[in-house]
Order: structure tokens, then C-alpha cells, then sequence
């Protein structure tokens, strides 16, 4: 299995390469650029001015230029720095993915806690009652906008729960529980919409495990309810689920950008969003490789899951 | 009754229009500037201690005034640097660390006499080395700041002694001191080097108040100055800038008394801001912008070409329903020059086609070869709620006369990089007239101007825009700036609409602060907190 993941992670370096093409080719596309921005239409400015502003922001070169310079830094493993605040991007990366992932991971826990026990007792229970509520559960989760429910929780709280309404962020090994205080309402806000999404999915997989030959066998040799849904039932409907929680923990360690904001939360979302509003190049090219490297790691971990959960499933 | 005001917040916060719209918008319209809520009576005295934490939409960029062109890092320098001069609260010219300064008569040289025994945050006095240092240091073509261009007409800076410093201008320039107010700050030349030239993420200033800490994306700390030159101040032990990004955020963080101050600048967050002034959750400070909401011709395109079409759509249009409509009433009308600029602007009843006029517009129309009207489009930046409103309620009101707008709303890049290249036909955006009228103006209306992106050309305008910046009285300036006002509103190249307010958003419990157009946040330098009641 080590040789599996280790060739997945070779195969992942020309998908890398090709990313780093796409993403450097369209940030330098689009119109604009990081020295029109900063003047914006109000700087009086003559042309020679102008011509040393292109200089030393360095956009006046080449376009293979410009991007040899960037994949050269990579290559060495320096990230580069932005553009506006000098700053190197390593540093600004790494905060604020530890909050996008905190973030991520919380929602997901939370959903995933609430979702895999709805979701079950949803198929048990098939059109009845218990179906028709968590179902309507469901629907409502997908129906309610997270940047909705977000802005209520955050009017709510400031006016009901002064000391939960946050705006301060402190990190997470600072302060643990200043920071869970903060991050709580965020993670509420992003887990809904997950919730009902593996809720639904695990009740599909159910009903699906549950109509299986081997289920009745179960039943027939004898076993507890209880032991057949936990143990033949539950682990033969998780892949599905697995594989539909690592798609959104992929999606999610991108940046929550929506939630980010109500919740003003440094995240990655932020950092990206800015970056590509200031056309601070190299900001949103290494981001946006150090989100692809994440969701490609992310796939390797799910994909190996499998082989846990169903030891049937063999790696060559 | 704490809950019930707190639900009328609650409420007035989640809904986006509340019934205190209409009511409020009518009366500050009229007012024009007007601080709508009485402030709680200041009797406390003024007292040391406590933080004030400043809600911002964005994090600054840099901290090198003289780089600095994004409106989050200005707020934050003006705690940390001095010029020589300030602007006052009426535009007039304050001492800063100039304690006094004379003007030779033919307007060429500047002499400014130095208030004795200023530090720097990092120690040192500051001498009138440093002053010609950072004179020099602005007008470097290697440090390449956009705003050189404002100091061109200096011929050279010199030391006369430690105390006194001697600037000679090879043409006179009138706006000098509210140049050297606004842009220009006093620098530690040995820090400087020492950071070799780099100030973006650090200081060393003379200011109220000394960086501490900056967490990009999150805060921006600031302490106090103990050695601040004006004795006792500043009151506040710190300063602290939050970014919070989503301006509903930022009221919640009022109504938890998280936040002590922040400026609002979007039209519909006001409704909401009103009923929390009303909560007395919150002093609500309107002040008229110096900018305006305008739509801009390319001069050169087509039809409009013809100052008779851009006057014709002048007439056409009704500003005041714009204002109301886009604006939610919170501003006012406005031509080249807003109501910020007390000093220069003019009424706005002295333009003619400030009355829409639909007959007079078609006549126009006519004489200028388009009776049955013609098509255009307007860029509109998507990212400015307020511009691109404007862009449809024109493209409506414009049908009346036959003339048919496409409005294309265009990311703020696109937008700028076609601005830059000239290639749109007409757009909706922002201009200003920063503290004086020759700032902005001059590279925006005179021929060949590198903000004149409307490419307008106007003999008659370019004499006076000469004038208006080598005359030395004020009473003659403002007879030039009048003339010049009702001169491009007649020529139009481009259609001035209205300016929003500005609201500052003040926690009851702070005292003191007192608004300066020019620095907003300078004020923060004589404030204190008192016991909200």
C-alpha cells in the first residue's frame, strides 16, 4: 500500500505542473493588473512614473519570464511573495489555512455526527415517521443559504450571546477555548448544508445495504438488530458516504469565502478572494497550487480509507 | 425594555428596509451636513486609559504613507505619522510639526519653523534634516510614489538650521500647503535606511500612536505614545483596527460593544444605522463625502463628441431621483465640487440643466444631429453597488428622450484596465476633489490630464484650471473655481450626480472625537472613553 500511495503522489506531480499552467495563464489573462489597481483612476501620475511602477512590481517582462521566476521559487520550495504587502507568501498562507481547516474539520464532525445516525434511522425507519422528519431536515438544510444562516447567527449571538459574538479570532493553540467559542457559530453555519447532504446520501446507501442478501442472513443466523445495522448494515454503506465527505472536505479546505466573511475569519477563502481582487499574482498562483496539492492529498487519504473499510478492496 | 430596544435593533438590522428609511433620508437630505443624533451630553472630563477598537472592511496594505493609495492604510498612518501641516475641521491650515511658517510675496518660498523636541517612536529628535530627507524621499523616482507628481514643482528643500526648513517652488502653486498637508509625511531618515527603504510593514513616525502588533487579515494594534509632542494626549492606551469584512458583521460587533467607531460608506447599510442611533446603541456622524457619484463620457466616441448630446443627457436626467432611489436619500446633489468643500463649491441651482428638462434635452438633441436619439453603453463596476445602480437608473431615465443605454456591469480590473486604455464609451463611477480643488481637477479635466480618461479637451477650461492653481488670494481662486464649476457642468464631459455621506459610527461611551474631513481617523488622537450610561 505504500508503494500505491507513493506512485498516486508521483502521478500527481505532472497533474501539479499543469495546474501551476492554467492557473499562471489565467490570472495573467484577465484584464487588469496589480499596478492599475493600486493607482486606481484618481492618481495623477506621468509615464515615466508609470513605467517605474511596472518595473518594480516586474510585470513589464515576459510572460515566460514572469512565470519562470515563480516555478523557479517553487521548485526551491520558496512560495514567493506578494506583490501589494511584501510579505512571503508561506507566511500568509499558512494561518490562514489552519483556520480554513479548523473550520473544515469542525463542520465536517459536527455534520458527520448528526448526519450518519439521522441517516440511518431515516432508512430503518422508510416512510415513516422518523423518515419524514429527517428528510424534511434535509431539505431544509439544503434549502437555507449557509451566508443567510450565517448573518442571522452572527445578529443573533451579538445581541442574545454577547460572549459568543466573535470578530477577534485568537488561534487555536493560543487560546483553545476562546477559539472553539469562535469558531463554533461559523462551523454551525457551514455544517447545516452538510448535514443534509450526508444525511441523505447515508439513507440512500442504507436502503440500499438493507435490501442485500447477506443483511437477511444476518437476521437469520440469529443477531441482534442492533449488531446487524451496526455491523453488516452501517460498515457496507460507507463507502459511499466516505467518498462523498472527502469530496467536501476537498471543497471545503479551499476556503469557505462566504462564511469566512460574516464570520470575519482570516481563511483561505479571504486570502484568495483579496489576492485575486489586488491581481496580487504570485498571492493567488501559490495559493491556488497549495489548494490542489490539499485536494489531491485529501483523494490519496479517501482512497486508501476504502481498503479499511472494505478489506476486500485490494491496491495495485 | 434593554430587550425591546435590542429587538427593534435586531429587527431593524435583519431587514433591509425598515420604515425609518423614507422619514430620516428626507430630513438629512435637506440638512445637508448634519449629525443626525445628538451626542450624548460630553460632560466627562477628559481621562487616560482604555481601548477603542476600530471596525475596518479591509486590512491595510502597507504603512508607507507614501506608497499608501488604498483607503484601509490611510486610517491607520494618520495615528502614526505627522506632516508639518494638518487641515482643520474647516480646511484651514493647522500647525502640525511646522509650529509656524511664512510664505514669501511672489509665492515661491516656503519657510517652516519647527515645534522643538519631537521624538520619533523610536527615539531621536526630529530635525529639519529629517523634514528635507522626507521631502526628497516623496519626490524619488526610485521610490516611484504615486503622488510625486503633486510635489513637481518643487525647485529645492534645504535646511536653513536644525529648526528651520526652507522650500523654494519654481512656479507659484497655490494648493502647496494642502498638498504638503495631505500627502506628505515626516520620516526617520536612519530607520529608513536601517529597513533599507522598506516601510511597508513597519514605523517610525511621531504620531499619537506606535505600532505594535499587525496580524494580516485580522488586527492592527497600536499603543500609546508617551512622548506624543501635544502634552496629555493622546487619552487612549491603544488602538486597535479589526477587520471585519461584511459590513452586517460590523453592526453586530456594535451592538455587542465589541467595536467603539467605524465609517460606513454604503448607502444601505444606513437605514440600520439609523435605528441603532435611535437605540442609542450607537452616535451616527454624517458627513457629506468629497467624492461623487458621476457618469463619464469618452469624448471622443460618437455622439458624444458633441458637448450639445452630453449636455442634452444632463437635462434629461433627474439627479435628485437618483439620490433617492440609489442613494436612499442620504447625500446630496452635487456638481464638479461637493458640499465637503465648503470653501469652493457653489450651489447647485446655478446650473441650468441641473432641472430636467425632457424638451429642452430633445431640442439638443436635434440641433446636434440625432433627433431620433442613438444606442450607447455604460461600464459599470460591479464591485460598487452604488455605481452600478446609478448606470441602470440612467439607462431608464434616458428612454424619455429616445437615447437607449446598455449597462455592462465589469469586475473593478476589467473596468480599470479599460479606463486606462480608454476603451469603453461612457461609464458610472466615483470622482473627488480631494482637499483642494486643483488636486484632483487638474490631471482629471485638463487636456491630456492622466486622469482625463473622458480624453476632453477645453481651451477655456484649461486657462482656468492654470489659474486657479498660480493665484495666490483666495477670493480670486474661488472667483476662477466658480467659473470653472459652471464651465464643466455646461460642457459636461462628464454628468456629476450626487455625493453619498459618510456615516461614522461612534460607541456613546467615546468623548472628544471631532471629525476632520481630510483624516477621519486623526481624531482619534484627542478622544476618550467616559462611562456610557
Amino acid at each position: 500500500m505504500a508503494l500505491y500511495a507513493l506512485r498516486r503522489l508521483v502521478i500527481a506531480i505532472p497533474t501539479l505542473i499543469g495546474v501551476t499552467i492554467v492557473v499562471f495563464l489565467m490570472v495573467h489573462l484577465i484584464p487588469g493588473n496589480v499596478v492599475q489597481i493600486m493607482l486606481g483612476t484618481r492618481t495623477d501620475i506621468t509615464p515615466v512614473q508609470l513605467h517605474q511602477l511596472y518595473r518594480l512590481y516586474g510585470i513589464n517582462r515576459p510572460l515566460w519570464e514572469q512565470y519562470w521566476l515563480w516555478f523557479s521559487g517553487l521548485v526551491r520550495g520558496n512560495l514567493g511573495f506578494s506583490l501589494r504587502t511584501g510579505l512571503p507568501i508561506a507566511a500568509l498562507i499558512g494561518p490562514a489555512f489552519v483556520v480554513t481547516a479548523e473550520l473544515a474539520a469542525g463542520a465536517l464532525v459536527m455534520a458527520v455526527i448528526v448526519a450518519v445516525p439521522l441517516g440511518i434511522v431515516a432508512a430503518l425507519h422508510q416512510r415513516r415517521i422518523l423518515d419524514w422528519i429527517a428528510r424534511g431536515f434535509a431539505l431544509i438544510g439544503l434549502a437555507i443559504p449557509n451566508f443567510w444562516l450565517g448573518t442571522l447567527l452572527v445578529l443573533a449571538t451579538s445581541i442574545y450571546l454577547p460572549a459568543f459574538s466573535n470578530f477577534n479570532y485568537v488561534s487555536l493553540f493560543a487560546h483553545p477555548l476562546g477559539n472553539l467559542k469562535d469558531m463554533l457559530f461559523p462551523m454551525v453555519a457551514l455544517a447545516l448544508s452538510l448535514m443534509a447532504i450526508i444525511t441523505r446520501m447515508t439513507r440512500g446507501a442504507v436502503l440500499e445495504t438493507l435490501k442485500l442478501d447477506h443483511v437477511r442472513t444476518a437476521h437469520a443466523k440469529g443477531l441482534t438488530p442492533m449488531a446487524v445495522n451496526i455491523r453488516h448494515v452501517l460498515r457496507n454503506s460507507l463507502i459511499p458516504i466516505t467518498t462523498i465527505v472527502g469530496l467536501q472536505l476537498g471543497y471545503l479546505l479551499g476556503g469557505a469565502i462566504i462564511v469566512e466573511n460574516v464570520f470575519s475569519l482570516p481563511g483561505m477563502g479571504q486570502l484568495v478572494v483579496n489576492a485575486v481582487n489586488q491581481r496580487d499574482y504570485p498571492v493567488v498562483q501559490s495559493a491556488a497550487l497549495f489548494i490542489a496539492v490539499v485536494f489531491i492529498i485529501v483523494n490519496l487519504v479517501v482512497d486508501i480509507s476504502y481498503g479499511f473499510i472494505n478489506p476486500t478492496i485490494r491496491y495495485q | 425594555m434593554k430587550t425591546r430596544k435590542n429587538w427593534f435593533a435586531f429587527a431593524g438590522a435583519a431587514t433591509l428596509l425598515s420604515v425609518s428609511l423614507a422619514g430620516c433620508g428626507a430630513t438629512s437630505a435637506a440638512a445637508g451636513i448634519s449629525s443626525y443624533s445628538s451626542r450624548v451630553a460630553a460632560s466627562s472630563k477628559p481621562h487616560r486609559g482604555g481601548t477603542v477598537t476600530i471596525a475596518q472592511v479591509g486590512d491595510a496594505i502597507t504603512l508607507d504613507p507614501m506608497l499608501t493609495t488604498d483607503e484601509y492604510s490611510a486610517p491607520v498612518e494618520q495615528l502614526l505619522y505627522n506632516s508639518l501641516v494638518k487641515l482643520g475641521p474647516k480646511g484651514q491650515i493647522e500647525p502640525d510639526l511646522a509650529s509656524s511658517w511664512n510664505i514669501s510675496s511672489n509665492g515661491l518660498v516656503y519657510t517652516f519653523h519647527l515645534r522643538s523636541g519631537v521624538t520619533f517612536h523610536h527615539g531621536g529628535t526630529m530635525t529639519a534634516q529629517d523634514v528635507v530627507y522626507s521631502f526628497n524621499r516623496i519626490m524619488s523616482p526610485k521610490l516611484a510614489s504615486p503622488w510625486a507628481s503633486f510635489f513637481s514643482s518643487i525647485k529645492s528643500v534645504s535646511a536653513l538650521n536644525n529648526s528651520t526648513v526652507q522650500v523654494t517652488l519654481s512656479t507659484p502653486n497655490s494648493p502647496f500647503l494642502t498638498v504638503v498637508a495631505s500627502f506628505f509625511v515626516v520620516m526617520n531618515p536612519s530607520f529608513v535606511n536601517a529597513n533599507k527603504g522598506n516601510l511597508q510593514r513597519v514605523e517610525d513616525g511621531t504620531g499619537p500612536f506606535i505600532l505594535q502588533k499587525w496580524i494580516p487579515n485580522q488586527s492592527i494594534t497600536l499603543v500609546r505614545n508617551p512622548h506624543y509632542f501635544i502634552k496629555g494626549e493622546p487619552y487612549l492606551n491603544k488602538v486597535v483596527f479589526q477587520i471585519i469584512p461584511s459590513s452586517t458583521s460590523e453592526i453586530a460587533a456594535f451592538q455587542s460593544g465589541r467595536v467603539q467607531f467605524a465609517e460606513f460608506i454604503n448607502p444601505a447599510d444606513y437605514a440600520k444605522l439609523d435605528t441603532m442611533a435611535r437605540a442609542h446603541i450607537i452616535v451616527a456622524q454624517k458627513e457629506i463625502s468629497t467624492d461623487y457619484h458621476m457618469l463619464g463620457f469618452n469624448t471622443k466616441w460618437g455622439p458624444f463628441k458633441n458637448p450639445k448630446v452630453r449636455l442634452a443627457l444632463s437635462y434629461a436626467i433627474n439627479r435628485q431621483q437618483m439620490l433617492n432611489q440609489v442613494g436612499f436619500g442620504q447625500g446630496a446633489v452635487t456638481g464638479l465640487i461637493t458640499e465637503a468643500l465648503k470653501n469652493w463649491a457653489i450651489p447647485t441651482k446655478d446650473y441650468p440643466s441641473y432641472k430636467t428638462n425632457i424638451a429642452k434635452a430633445k431640442k439638443l438633441l436635434k440641433e446636434a444631429g440625432y433627433p431620433h436619439g442613438f444606442s450607447f453603453k455604460i461600464m459599470a463596476p460591479s464591485s460598487f453597488p452604488v455605481d452600478e445602480s446609478n448606470a441602470v437608473v440612467i439607462a431608464q431615465q434616458l428612454k424619455a428622450i429616445g437615447v437607449k443605454a446598455t449597462v455592462v456591469p465589469t469586475e473593478w480590473g476589467t473596468y480599470l484596465n479599460n479606463w486606462v486604455k480608454r476603451s469603453f464609451e461612457s461609464f458610472t463611477g466615483e470622482n473627488g476633489d480631494w482637499t483642494d480643488p486643483d488636486l484632483a481637477m487638474y490631471a482629471a479635466l485638463h487636456t491630456g490630464g492622466s486622469t482625463n480618461a473622458f480624453q476632453f479637451s477645453n481651451p477655456e477650461v484649461d486657462k482656468l484650471l492654470q489659474q486657479g492653481r498660480t493665484e495666490l488670494s483666495y477670493k480670486q481662486r474661488y472667483q476662477t473655481y466658480a467659473k470653472l464649476q459652471k464651465l464643466a457642468v455646461s460642457q459636461a464631459p462628464m454628468l456629476y450626480l450626487f455625493a453619498s455621506y459618510n456615516t461614522f459610527a461612534l460607541s456613546p461611551s467615546l468623548h472628544g472625537y471631532t471629525y476632520v474631513a481630510a483624516s477621519p481617523f486623526a481624531g482619534l488622537q484627542s478622544a476618550w472613553l467616559g462611562k456610557s450610561k
